[in-house]
């Protein structure tokens, strides 16, 4: 006793540590004089004290109440977890076909939409498909390095995804080639001024305009050159195949 | 039986056991029922909602008491305190304790009386203490002195009143746990 009452009164007078609160418990449930004498004191501290007594709550009723929460929280966990693990999986799917889609566009080498490259050597420009764009003549032509720097801006410009969408219906190769004009800020010259009667009717949706002289020459049986230099494209052939 | 419902008997043992110790020990630093109803409440949900990645190296009973002791001190911290004048209203038109007015002023008589006979400064750090609701630490900075020595003042001050109001404290503890 003469030891445990220091503690005691920590405790009582809410001092105590969680540690030594566990010692008092213990003191407590060691002896019937033991809890007896706690509840003196403890008393001796209730009624000096003017906020009220200590009430303990009715054990099983404060259980159940523990209890539905537990339950109710495992529920809600449980549903938490099986969407977080669906949520997961969605993007790892979602993830997996960005790559894919990734990898289609960068690696295809069909690909039309072409990485510009620059020859230093003979100043021309390279489409990485297919199609070789050059100057017409073929020959050197000697260029500050404003001017190619210029070709580089436009070509880039040709290849660049265009937000608008382009609705032709059955309409002829010179408006439709006026149209192009305007919105790729590039000179579109027909070879053949009778292929500019040829008729199409199609919608393209955000393309570049390398993809539309693909699909319009295609569908037409008509090739194209760009011309760099004065920011030209050159349709060749008589078209309407 | 499913591996929660395996932690939700063994957290029902738990509490059980540990409940009224440690809604007592929630109560000693709190001084308020209801609070330390809801302390005792959120550390053993806290237990369920822990248990994939919590590792406990001291016993559960440790951990409970401990963890009642952060949660006491959290609220204390974040909650000004205040009187709830309905609940205390309440309390005296009901009746709600056991003594009836006339013993409670009797007993409010015996222990002022028994108060009055401690000595200055054990009655001043017993006083800051309980009526005040003053922590060690704010009595001895108040009063210039050690919290070793608010300590020793408070035991001493407990043992004159034990002595004084021990015939008293009898009868008390014995209606008390006969009510029980």
């Amino acid at each position: 006793m003469t030891d445990i009452q220091p503690l005691l009164t920590r405790y009582i007078s809410g001092e105590a540590t969680p540690d030594e609160a566990e010692v008092i418990e213990a003191w407590i449930n060691e002896s019937a004089q033991n809890h007896k004498e706690f509840q003196c004191q403890w008393k001796i501290i209730e009624l000096t004290f003017a906020g009220g007594n200590h009430q303990l709550p009715d054990i099983e009723t404060e259980w159940k109440i523990t209890e539905n929460k537990l339950k109710k929280w495992n529920g809600i966990s449980a549903d938490a977890n099986a969407w977080y693990k669906l949520f997961f999986y969605k993007l790892l799917v979602m993830g997996v076909i960005t790559t894919i889609v990734t990898a289609i566009f960068v690696l295809n080498p069909f690909d039309k939409e072409a990485k510009v490259t620059e020859k230093a050597d003979k100043d021309s420009l390279l489409l990485s498909g297919k199609k070789e764009l050059s100057i017409p003549n073929d020959e050197p032509v000697k260029m500050s390095k404003r001017e190619r720097n210029n070709i580089s801006e436009t070509y880039t410009s040709l290849t660049k995804y265009n937000s608008i969408v382009f609705d032709f219906s059955d309409m002829p190769l010179n408006k439709v080639a006026g149209s192009l004009e305007k919105e790729y800020g590039v000179s579109i010259i027909l070879e053949n001024p009778d292929a500019g009667n040829c008729r199409i009717t199609s919608r393209f949706e955000h393309k570049t305009l390398t993809e539309i002289l693909d699909i319009m020459g295609f569908t037409l049986g008509f090739k194209y050159k760009y011309l760099p230099e004065i920011n030209r494209i050159l349709i060749l052939g008589n078209g309407c195949k | 039986m499913s591996k929660q419902d395996i932690l939700i008997k063994a957290i029902a043992q738990a509490f059980h056991e540990h409940y009224e110790a440690l809604h007592r020990y929630a109560y000693t630093i709190l001084r308020e029922n209801e609070t330390a109803k809801d302390v005792v409440q959120k550390v053993f949900l806290s237990l369920l909602e822990r248990t994939d990645k919590l590792e406990i190296k001291i016993s559960l009973q440790s951990y409970l008491f401990r963890s009642v002791y952060n949660h006491c001190i959290n609220h204390r911290n974040r909650t000004p305190k205040f009187v709830d004048l309905d609940q205390v209203s309440d309390e005296f038109s009901s009746g709600r304790n056991s003594i009836n007015q006339v013993e409670v002023n009797e007993v409010q008589k015996q222990i002022s009386a028994a108060i009055e006979k401690l000595p200055p400064q054990c009655k001043i750090v017993f006083l800051k203490n309980r009526e005040e609701e003053k922590t060690y630490s704010q009595v001895a900075s108040e009063m210039g002195i050690a919290v070793k020595t608010v300590e020793a003042q408070m035991t001493k001050a407990l043992k004159i009143l034990r002595i004084e109001l021990a015939e008293f404290l009898s009868c008390l503890v014995t209606m008390i746990n006969l009510f029980n």
